[in-house]
């Protein structure tokens, strides 16, 4: 191989670095668009799962996501500490209260609540839960029956945990179980235990409604998830109680 | 607080071992793994390579290529993070050439002993992986150092361990088609089985 | 009669003898993972179900070609104090395109591969078939070198990953083959070939195999 001059290292190593800036950044540009409304959609269809919809079980793509959302699914935003809807604020508004708390154990004090528009009527509310599991953050949401204490149906994310042990609390039959638990025990909020084992093994008869079975191996996960949606419904009580109490 | 890293640094040598549970860092394990003294070099240098590399990357990563790292400079809408590989195995790359000159310079011992695998460090998955899940994670600063250190500590256990153990295997009655790397991958499988012991783990 | 004419002409055949060694040995008499030991990290941790095992197969074959032929095409020009560099600069350019691809047209399944692209670019295979091959060899054949390599290395990620998902999950490719009535007779997933150790004594087994067949000893 020739001898290289120094000045040619440089021109050959500038221009490597100009190649490969330029073949990247018009990637992206390209392609951001679509990764982004497929981010969106990712985000909105574990929503619409939460939410019961489609109401046949089936997994939306594509379009249909953009369908079922603008037609089935509302959303509220309201103030943490009164519960009350705020006019006015968007999603956006609530993702900057999130990141101004983030790192601290301080509830933010705009939370969104998703809605699922059944003609007139709201059929059931899903109220948003983070926490953190073994390794990572764990996040979900809890969807609640037009009464605002019987659980309607889940879904978890639980990006960082291990396969097969953690990452089970995003699987079908985790997910299933909690339809129909109760939150609130008579006018007092009560949270859902995730059992270490079979639920019927360690809670009995009526507080049966209040326990789901754990994931064996991953008891730090679901203890994570215990206390996640029990912070969860504990920050969303005012907005609850309000639904509860008379009309939303 | 303290509590919070030293069960970071548990979870990352013994319960999420970097080699036994995540895969990574197998090729230099696989042909290094023969002497206990060269074994213990190589994982003194990617331990120091991955404390250095897994922060340098952190402030890397939080003030250029985040969506909004900009904003010190006054563009916040800027995104770069498509960059973020080619940034990240950048710097390691540049971190290992410094490490083999201090080498050359202070140790040429240890230099020589270790030959090509020391420039390897910069292709080892261990050390850019520990930068990418530091990145997915969204680790601080301190988690950042603490991650790495903790890492490279988990691969220069499993690596001297298995030093050792090949050492050992040296004479035995090894099948002809298994000597090599299939016996060190039914170990390696044993050894996972033994840290999987780890899993319950709660600081 | 007609090989002898061919390589009198020069290599200018696209597909002569040499060209097609070239491609068939890194399948399984040299193949990458089971031969060379290059890539065994991924052939691991991406391997528990064959739709993940598929897609990281295309993606090493589609970057380790391309590398192969970029850097062969330069491979006069490139100077020897920054060739490791220069080479990792293409590779990362190559890995950072399929990873926005695959955002973009598969983004569930970027999600659950993520970190395991970026660690493409360390797959000891890509710089291991580049400094081997490309770096001495002309374009054409250093593509074929990197397509041969790639398939052998996506053969090697299927074999374990359909093992992989069919004793730990009882499927392949999301359809159940297993069927209900095993599991109520007692049949149950075997947990330890989703996790590491299942792994690594699979590889393990798919060696011994692969060696004992070909014949090769290492000592």
């Amino acid at each position: 191989m020739a001898e290289f001059s120094n000045g040619y290292v440089m021109g050959f190593a500038t221009a490597v670095c100009v190649v490969a800036s330029l073949a990247l950044a018009g990637t992206h540009a390209v392609l951001k668009p679509t990764q982004d409304l497929n981010r969106v959609r990712d985000y909105q269809k574990d929503v619409l799962s939460a939410l019961g919809l489609p109401e046949d079980g089936r997994r939306p793509v594509g379009e249909e996501i953009d369908r079922l959302w603008a037609e089935r699914v509302g959303m509220i935003v309201i103030d943490t500490q009164t519960g009350a809807p705020q006019e006015g604020k968007s999603k956006a508004d609530v993702d900057a209260a999130w990141a101004a708390v983030k790192n601290t154990p301080n509830p933010p004090s705009l939370l969104s609540v998703y809605t699922r528009k059944d003609g007139a009527d709201v059929g059931t509310y899903a109220i948003e839960v983070r926490g953190r599991g073994l390794w990572g953050p764990i996040s979900g949401f809890l969807a609640l029956e037009k009464d605002a204490a019987t659980v309607a149906g889940t879904v978890f994310f639980a990006p960082a945990e291990t396969p097969g042990l953690g990452l089970e609390i995003t699987a079908d039959w985790f997910k299933s179980q909690w339809k129909g638990k109760k939150i609130d025990d008579g006018g007092k909020p009560r949270p859902i235990k995730v059992a270490k084992g079979k639920a019927a093994d360690e809670c009995r008869g009526e507080d049966l409604a209040f326990c789901v079975d754990g994931v064996s191996g991953a008891t730090l996960t679901c203890r994570g998830v215990t206390a996640m949606v029990d912070a969860g419904v504990k920050m969303y009580e005012p907005f609850l109680r309000s639904i509860r109490g008379g009309t939303p | 607080m303290l509590e919070h890293y030293l069960s970071l640094m548990v979870k990352a040598i013994f319960v999420e071992n970097i080699l036994l549970s995540l895969f990574l860092g197998m090729c230099s394990f696989l042909a290094i793994s023969k002497k206990v003294e060269t074994a213990t070099g190589l994982g003194a240098a990617v331990v120091f390579v991955l404390t250095i590399t897994t922060p340098m990357n952190w402030v890397l990563k939080t003030f250029l290529l985040d969506a909004g790292a900009w904003t010190w400079a006054g563009m916040p809408e800027l995104d770069l993070s498509f960059l973020t590989f080619i940034v990240f195995i950048s710097t390691i790359a540049a971190m290992v050439q410094f490490v083999e000159m201090f080498l050359d310079r202070f140790s040429p011992a240890l230099y020589n002993a270790l030959g090509i695998f020391l420039p390897l460090i910069a292709v080892n998955c261990a050390v850019l992986g520990s930068s990418l899940f530091m990145a997915q994670r969204d680790y601080t600063l301190m988690e950042s150092v603490v991650f790495g250190f903790s890492s490279g500590l988990g691969w220069a256990l499993a690596i001297i361990t298995m030093a050792a153990i090949r050492y050992k295997l040296r004479y035995h009655n090894i099948p002809p088609a298994l000597r090599g790397l299939g016996i060190t991958m039914l170990t390696t499988g044993l050894m996972a089985i033994a840290f999987m012991s780890f899993a319950g783990i709660q600081l | 009669m007609s090989t002898a004419a061919a390589e009198a002409k020069g290599s200018l055949q696209l597909f002569d003898k040499k060209v097609r060694k070239t491609f068939s040995d890194p399948l399984v008499d040299n193949n990458p993972i089971t031969v060379q030991v290059l890539g065994v990290c991924s052939a691991l941790a991406v391997t528990t179900q064959v739709k993940q095992a598929l897609i990281m197969g295309i993606a090493v074959i589609f970057c380790t070609s391309l590398s192969n032929l970029i850097l062969a095409s330069i491979r006069n020009f490139i100077p020897n104090s920054i060739r490791i560099i220069v080479q990792l600069a293409v590779i990362s350019v190559l890995v950072i395109f399929v990873d926005e691809v695959l955002a973009a047209y598969m983004y569930d399944l970027e999600k659950s591969l993520s970190v395991f692209i970026g660690l493409i670019i360390t797959n000891c295979i890509l710089l291991g078939r580049a400094e081997a091959y490309a770096m001495s060899n002309p374009p054409w054949p250093s593509f074929v070198d990197g397509l041969g390599n790639g398939l052998g290395y996506a053969v090697v990620l299927l074999v374990v990953g359909a093992a992989r998902e069919l004793f730990g999950a009882g499927s392949l490719l999301g359809f159940r083959l297993i069927p209900e009535a095993a599991y109520a007779m007692g049949y149950t997933n075997n947990g330890l070939m989703v996790l590491a150790p299942g792994a690594f004594m699979l590889l393990g087994l798919i060696i011994w195999a692969m060696r004992s067949w070909t014949g090769f000893e290492e000592h």
